[in-house]
């Protein structure tokens, strides 16, 4: 038996779904850097450390400013709607690496557009660095609790956090075998 | 903002109906009916009817296809929603969820 909802489905952290857990007013300093006109960055951080979610929520600051935020992904979109992406206000290329040798004529044509771009990427590609993404044990144990709906052991959490080197999307998905093999192990008769 | 539903449990095929109440001025609010699944994958979804409304009470009434039916399995769920959506101009949109139930 399979439990009707799993609190650590993926899309309840996908980005953007939970809100952002950095210092107040964090994200406003970062969009004023990030957005200004011709200004190239990078976020910089391992699997599953946040750079997707800091992505989302500044297309969400960009929206609030009146701004168009394109959020394109380097290994999902094609090439048509990455290159149009610069008439947006503000490009946000996530999996920048993803776009393979096309990445560097893509960096290159946003600074001949001076469209503001901020590409996520596992290695520096030479750009200024916005954020360098990690996910902490407190920020981890943190959207533990909020998708629980209660303070988890944070040894389970630091050690799977550990385990998974940091890829916090793999500890959440550890999370959600437990609750379904929690389901199953109280499966009636 | 709230979403009745006249049944929970429907067969493929049928009209799922409700009522809708909205009291906030002003708001864009959209009304929508679809399905989603929920799991360690990608999210993937099907809007089957989706319109804006305004304020005050509003009836409903859409047909639903033969497929997808509700699943709910280990790696994988298919949730049946009316959605109602409440577009923030500042913050994050209010979004409200009613679920049934698509089964032989």
């Amino acid at each position: 038996m399979s439990v009707r909802h799993n609190p650590f489905s993926a899309a309840r952290f996908a980005p953007g779904a939970l809100p952002w857990l950095g210092a107040a007013g964090e994200l406003d300093a970062l969009a004023d850097a990030a957005f200004q006109r011709g200004a190239r960055h990078q976020i910089l951080g391992p699997h599953g450390s946040g750079k997707s979610t800091l992505l989302a929520h500044l297309a969400r600051v960009a929206r609030r400013r009146g701004l168009e935020g394109r959020v394109v992904r380097g290994g999902r979109a094609e090439a048509g709607a990455v290159l149009r992406s610069l008439r947006a206000d503000v490009v946000l290329l996530d999996e920048g690496e993803a776009l393979g040798v096309g990445l560097r004529p893509f960096l290159a044509l946003a600074a001949f557009a001076g469209t503001p771009l901020i590409v996520s990427v596992h290695r520096d590609v030479g750009l200024p660095t916005l954020l360098r993404c990690e996910a902490s044990l407190d920020v981890a144990a943190s959207i533990v609790t909020r998708l629980l709906g209660q303070a988890p052991d944070a040894g389970i959490v630091a050690a799977r956090l550990d385990r998974h080197r940091g890829n916090l999307r793999e500890v959440l998905f550890d999370f959600y075998d437990d609750v379904e093999r929690a389901a199953r192990m109280h499966r009636p008769g | 903002m709230q979403v009745q539903l006249e049944r929970g449990q429907l067969r493929p095929g049928e009209v799922v109906r409700g009522r809708v109440q909205l009291d906030a001025e002003g708001a864009r609010t959209e009304l929508s009916v679809l399905w989603e699944t929920q799991g360690k994958g990608t999210t993937d979804l099907g809007v089957i009817h989706h319109r804006e409304l305004g304020t005050g009470e509003h009836p409903f009434e859409v047909a639903l296809p033969r497929l997808p039916l509700t699943y709910v399995g280990t790696l994988i769920k298919v949730r049946w929603l009316v959605r109602l959506r409440r577009i923030a101009t500042i913050g994050d949109d209010q979004v409200v969820d009613a679920e049934f139930e698509v089964a032989w």
